[in-house]
């Protein structure tokens, strides 16, 4: 293990051991098949193949040798006698089964299914030997739920309608959507699709999508390459305090510095009533530099919530 | 037979027995692999459970524990087990988990291990933490550890995505167990989000959404609703009010409208 060319020598004793079952089980699976199943290449897997081709029991009589034939890009085995059976799985790989067994715990209803995940968990952790799957939850249920719902919608092309909390202009509007992707940027799930409301390509964050309803008339999404969004702004910043608060909430990288820090930053935004709704509600931490009307829109803005608590601007 | 060559063995993850196994040669130390200990160790595994934990593996693609999933598959694959997806349900699950930090962290779970890492403190200080890890959950799009911090003597959350350094085990190893009847979410929610004070905020009508999750109506006022609100965190509510400009004006009580006032001023700046 402390050399990495013998881990490597390993691992690779390691597949070798888990290629024979699993071609037992797909004889005549492709070769390129193969190679995608463990996350390899043809060639690497071929040049395993011929180490495989040479191994048997001992007796090392043609009778026992394994019978391998890959040279047509399809393999089949004959012969693999006791190690055509599955090695058993390694610690990581059944934590790896049991956090996501208890994922999908969460977005299973049915009895049957639930008692059947149940069962598999206490086996699997049986096998870790202490109960770690009552100290994991992975559960986010309510965004679980949207999430599949998107993701078949995304697979089928699918529209829908969703009830949609922008946080932006903090309302709340119904949109029918096509939904085309889902992907996650700085720990937040989104969902690009196209929005008929708007007539155009939009993002929204899973975690603002409060429902979503099937749509049984066909949506007209129009082809066409998603349209530019509005032009960036680049806003400069001084960070006075809430280092960490203000850059998580910006978006920039949370990097410790060592002496002297420089509190100037700046930040890209397509969106400046963002940035001005951030920089209010860090309450003075940071304070915007440049441009002056984006820092003028947050001192109006506090004006005007002043005015609310009728004490005055005097 | 060679120390090296079973020191591979077990590095493997395959059981082996040493012992005289040679009834004519008895001072010479063979060793032996148990089929039943090589063999995967699921016992009788049905066509729903392997379709169960297809899914479980696949929910993986991409994320932390990607390789480890995808390997277990396919010694799950290799039962000659056909998958029976007929009662699962149709669903598509993704765990969002990239962390480096992920795996030694489940494994010191698994383990009972004290773990060290450096953690980024509000003031942007790096601070080295010493724990016992309890508990792992998510909530909110975010990662969080539970655990014991035995240099504060206390029970700490740590969010994942603030760990500075690889999560490593802890030379001052100390064998801890988890307390009875812990339970993360709970522990996560107490710290966290339970409401432990109520404010009366006065929130323009349809505004102000984000802040309603745990309220009660009070009284109508033309354009706006008086609402009771539970909160926890002070810092992130006020924060909160604050991003709703004048959509959300707090009445109740006097020190948080104090405070919120005081900040509106820092903000109003020169137009004052």
């Amino acid at each position: 293990m402390t050399n990495p060319k013998g881990a490597q020598g390993i691992n690779r004793i390691g597949r070798l051991l888990d290629l024979v079952p699993y071609i037992s089980a797909h004889q005549g699976i492709s070769l390129t098949d193969l190679a995608n199943a463990f996350s390899s290449t043809p060639a690497h897997i071929t040049e395993d193949l011929n180490t495989l081709w040479m191994c048997g029991l001992p007796g090392y009589t043609p009778l026992e040798l394994m019978e391998l034939s890959f040279e047509s890009g399809f393999v089949t085995i004959q012969n693999a006698q006791t190690l055509k059976r599955p090695r058993s799985l390694g610690r990581d790989e059944i934590l790896a089964l049991i956090l996501g067994l208890e994922y999908l715990k969460d977005q299973v209803s049915s009895e049957n299914v639930l008692k059947e995940i149940a069962d598999l968990l206490a086996k699997l952790s049986n096998l870790v030997g202490n109960f770690i799957h009552e100290r994991l939850t992975t559960a986010m249920p309510a965004l679980a739920g949207i999430r599949s719902q998107l993701s078949l919608a995304v697979d089928h092309r699918e529209a829908l309608t969703i009830e949609y909390h922008s946080l932006v202009r903090d309302s709340v509007t119904f949109r029918t959507i096509l939904p085309l992707d889902i992907f996650t940027e700085n720990n937040t799930e989104y969902l690009l699709a196209f929005c008929n409301l708007s007539h155009s390509h939009r993002t929204f964050r899973l975690d603002r999508i409060l429902s979503i309803t099937q749509n049984s008339n066909e949506s007209t999404i129009p082809e066409g390459t998603p349209n530019q969004n509005q032009g960036k702004t680049t806003i400069n910043l001084s960070i006075i305090s809430r280092e960490r608060d203000v850059r998580e909430a910006f978006g920039l990288e949370v990097k410790v510095h060592d002496s002297q820090r420089d509190l100037e930053t700046s930040v890209d935004v397509f969106n400046t009533d963002w940035a001005v709704r951030i920089v209010m509600s860090m309450g003075g931490a940071v304070a915007i530099d440049a441009p002056t009307q984006t820092s003028r829109a947050v001192s109006e803005r506090a004006a005007k919530a002043l005015l609310g608590y009728e004490v005055g601007t005097a | 037979m060679f120390e090296r060559d079973k020191d591979d063995l077990r590095t493997l993850g395959i059981e082996i027995e040493v012992g005289g196994l040679d009834p004519l040669f008895d001072d010479e130390a063979g060793y032996r692999i148990r089929p039943d200990s090589y063999a995967l160790n699921l016992g009788e595994v049905t066509g729903s459970e392997i379709a169960l934990l297809s899914l479980a593996a696949e929910s993986w693609r991409g994320a932390a524990l990607g390789d480890a999933a995808q390997s277990a598959l396919n010694k799950l694959l290799s039962l000659g087990i056909s998958s029976d997806y007929e009662s699962i349900p149709a669903i598509a699950p993704k765990l969002l988990m990239n962390s480096e930090n992920f795996l030694p962290i489940i494994r010191a779970l698994a383990d009972l291990r004290t773990i060290d890492f450096d953690y980024i403190s509000k003031d942007l200080h790096v601070e080295k933490r010493t724990v016992n890890p309890f508990g792992l959950a998510n909530s909110h799009g975010y990662w969080y550890l539970v655990g014991y911090d035995l240099s504060r003597e206390d029970l700490r959350v740590f969010r994942l995505d603030r760990m500075q350094s690889q999560v490593a085990p802890s030379p001052n190893m100390a064998i801890f167990t988890v307390p009875e009847n812990f339970d993360v979410q709970n522990v996560l929610n107490s710290q966290l989000f339970e409401p432990t004070m109520v404010a009366q905020l006065r929130v323009r009508k349809g505004k102000g959404f984000s802040l309603l999750a745990q309220s009660k109506i009070l009284s109508d006022i033309d354009d706006f609703v008086l609402y009771e609100v539970g909160f926890s965190n002070r810092q992130k509510f006020i924060d909160s009010i604050l991003w709703h400009g004048d959509d959300v004006i707090v009445q109740t009580p006097e020190d948080l409208r104090q405070e919120v006032v005081h900040k509106l001023r820092l903000l109003a700046g020169g137009n004052l």
